[in-house]
């Protein structure tokens, strides 16, 4: 679909105003570092140096805090840099280094900010972390290689990706079990709720597909094939009214947008090489992928269409806003 | 009968490394119950037999199992495995007719091609491509004494993470012929699971079908080219481990 088409397709959907939110924060797995980007100025206006590899980046409920996943070069082992930092926004440093596990990737965080669900990706486990405590207090087995993790709106469920066992497991946080698994696309990476719940979207890397997936029955409906299969999608996250699903397509330098009622793809969207993580604003105005291959961030604008390129630190990997 | 290890079915038995880790850190047990949105899974009982065979490509068939072993007890399903010398023949032949058995081998021998040919079996080659039958899949092509199908310094697209967990495991470095056992037994489980049958007609439909692929960590979706039945994948120069090339067309095989 023409770019012209996508963006017709926002602008009904999200109106024309200039989007609240003004930063961006990004991990960069190259520099070790998150860029904090000023989505009015489009520009670095910090970067926040973290001790090890930052990949996973959220923030707190109040958006007080950033945390991200830090780990080391040694697989299978805990080393000293594995771990979550949590960044205070206000100053911009870093205040704690909370245990998650051995090389956490990806995690969510419930809506009441209590508990942190990492993925455990060379030990096959989900830990759950009490942010109050700072501690992990349960820790379960899922598939093999755990990837992405997404947290239900209600923050009952957490759902775990695993790359090597194309599974997803459903962790249901208060009762700290796994109560079901699915299998799903070849590879799946990044995992994500529609805003309503009712929702979830798995990307599979190899597979160059989207599962939708039943969260009520914690099924998969379908498979939605992206850009012929061959697009390498990882990144995942749906618009706040739950209509869109946007992918970053890694290998297609692109980010899909797929309509949530029909799983129809009805649209792509051009940005810079090798498009890891994506993120979406809360008013649904600005979509921003994370571009591993070419150093930068592209800040699209749902409403002129308009794809502005930021150069951030080294490999950005994960992107929130 | 000879068989030189006899069905390693027992999921408690195969604590590898990562239960081990795992125990470690204190993580909880497996749900005993499987997913009831997935009860179609419990009854699945995926058979696997490997067949002669180098002892690293059997290590790698082991390695494998006890990752199909993991994600068959997320799903309430087992896999199992028996292992079975070239030169029993009985064994081999009776194992290779039961219709209900994957099986992996190193070297197709005339058992192994009449029972492929006759669809009584499902067959996993992992060596040279040798044989025409349609229910024999070729997990690689001919390669030159530069080619590698795998090398334990790879470390893109999740090979430093295979290679991590098999060197944990075993405490060894995966190469080629431990890869290879180790894909087969990722591919039959799998298909399996995906195909929802251990059937070989089944199985050979979903291998053969050109929405099927498979990951091994190469970074580039694995499919069996539908005419030669051998598997399309990246290979590497053993030089500097660069890419020889990206398998997507044809691959030379048996039926050429």
């Amino acid at each position: 679909m023409k770019r012209a088409a996508v963006f017709a397709i926002a602008l009904v959907a999200f109106g024309t105003n200039v989007s609240a939110q003004r930063y961006a924060y990004v991990s960069n797995e190259g520099s070790g570092d998150v860029s904090v980007v000023d989505l009015q100025r489009k520009a670095v206006v910090a970067s926040i140096p973290v001790d090890g590899r930052p990949r996973g980046i959220r923030l707190s409920p109040d958006r007080r805090t950033l945390y991200v996943a830090v780990s080391d070069s040694l697989p299978n082992v805990q080393g000293g840099s594995d771990a979550i930092v949590a960044i205070d926004l206000a100053t911009r440093r870093v205040t704690a280094r909370i245990d998650a596990g051995t090389d956490p990737e990806q995690f969510d965080i419930t809506p009441d900010g209590r508990y942190l669900v990492s993925a455990n990706e060379d030990a096959g486990t989900a830990s759950i972390t009490d942010l109050r405590m700072k501690r992990v207090v349960a820790t379960l087995i899922v598939g093999i290689e755990p990837e992405g993790v997404a947290i239900s709106p209600d923050g009952r469920f957490a759902y775990v990706t695993a790359e090597t066992s194309n599974t997803v497991s459903v962790i249901d946080i208060p009762k700290r079990e796994v109560v079901a698994n699915m299998m799903v696309g070849v590879r799946p990476r990044g995992v994500a709720f529609s805003p309503d719940g009712t929702r979830a979207f798995v990307s599979a890397e190899i597979g160059g597909s989207l599962a939708v997936v039943d969260t009520r029955s914690h099924a998969v409906l379908r498979e939605v094939a992206l850009e012929s299969n061959s697009g390498k999608p990882v990144g995942v996250t749906v618009s706040p009214d739950s209509r869109r699903v946007y992918i970053a397509n890694g290998a297609a330098n692109a980010v899909s947008i797929v309509n949530a009622a029909d799983s129809r793809v009805i649209g792509r969207i051009p940005v810079e090489r090798r498009p890891w993580g994506v993120a979406v604003s809360h008013d649904g105005r600005t979509i921003i992928s994370a571009n591993g291959g070419s150093n930068t961030i592209s800040v699209v604008d749902a409403v002129s269409g308009k794809v502005a390129t930021v150069k951030v630190g080294l490999r950005p990997w994960g992107v929130v806003l | 009968m000879n068989r030189r290890n006899f069905l390693l079915n027992s999921i408690a038995c195969l604590a590898g490394l990562t239960n081990s880790r795992r125990a470690a850190e204190g993580a909880t047990a497996l749900p005993v119950a499987p997913s009831a949105a997935l009860g179609f899974f419990v009854n699945l009982d995926v058979r696997i037999a490997a067949v002669g065979g180098a002892a690293r490509f059997l290590t790698g068939i082991r390695f494998g199992l006890q990752e199909a072993q993991h994600a068959a007890r997320l799903f309430g399903a087992s896999a199992s495995l028996r292992e079975f010398a070239d030169g029993d023949a009985d064994a081999v032949a009776a194992i290779v007719t039961d219709r209900r058995t994957i099986v992996v081998c190193a070297d197709v021998t005339a058992a192994i091609t009449r029972a492929a040919a006759g669809g009584q079996c499902l067959v996993l080659n992992a060596g040279a491509p040798a044989g025409c039958e349609p229910f024999l899949f070729h997990l690689a092509r001919t390669r030159a004494a530069t080619e590698l199908v795998w090398h334990d310094a790879l470390e893109r697209y999740g090979a430093a993470q295979l290679n991590a967990r098999y060197a944990a495991a075993h405490d060894a470095a995966m190469d080629g012929d431990v890869w290879l056992g180790w894909l087969a037994v990722k591919i039959a489980w799998e298909s399996a699971v995906r195909a929802q049958s251990t059937d070989p007609g089944v199985l050979a439909g979903y291998l053969t079908r050109n929405t099927t692929v498979f990951d091994g960590h190469k970074g580039q979706p694995l499919r069996f080219d539908p005419r030669t039945r051998v598997l399309r994948q990246p290979y590497y120069r053993a030089v500097d481990l660069g890419p020889v090339m990206e398998e997507t067309t044809s691959a030379k095989g048996a039926c050429d």
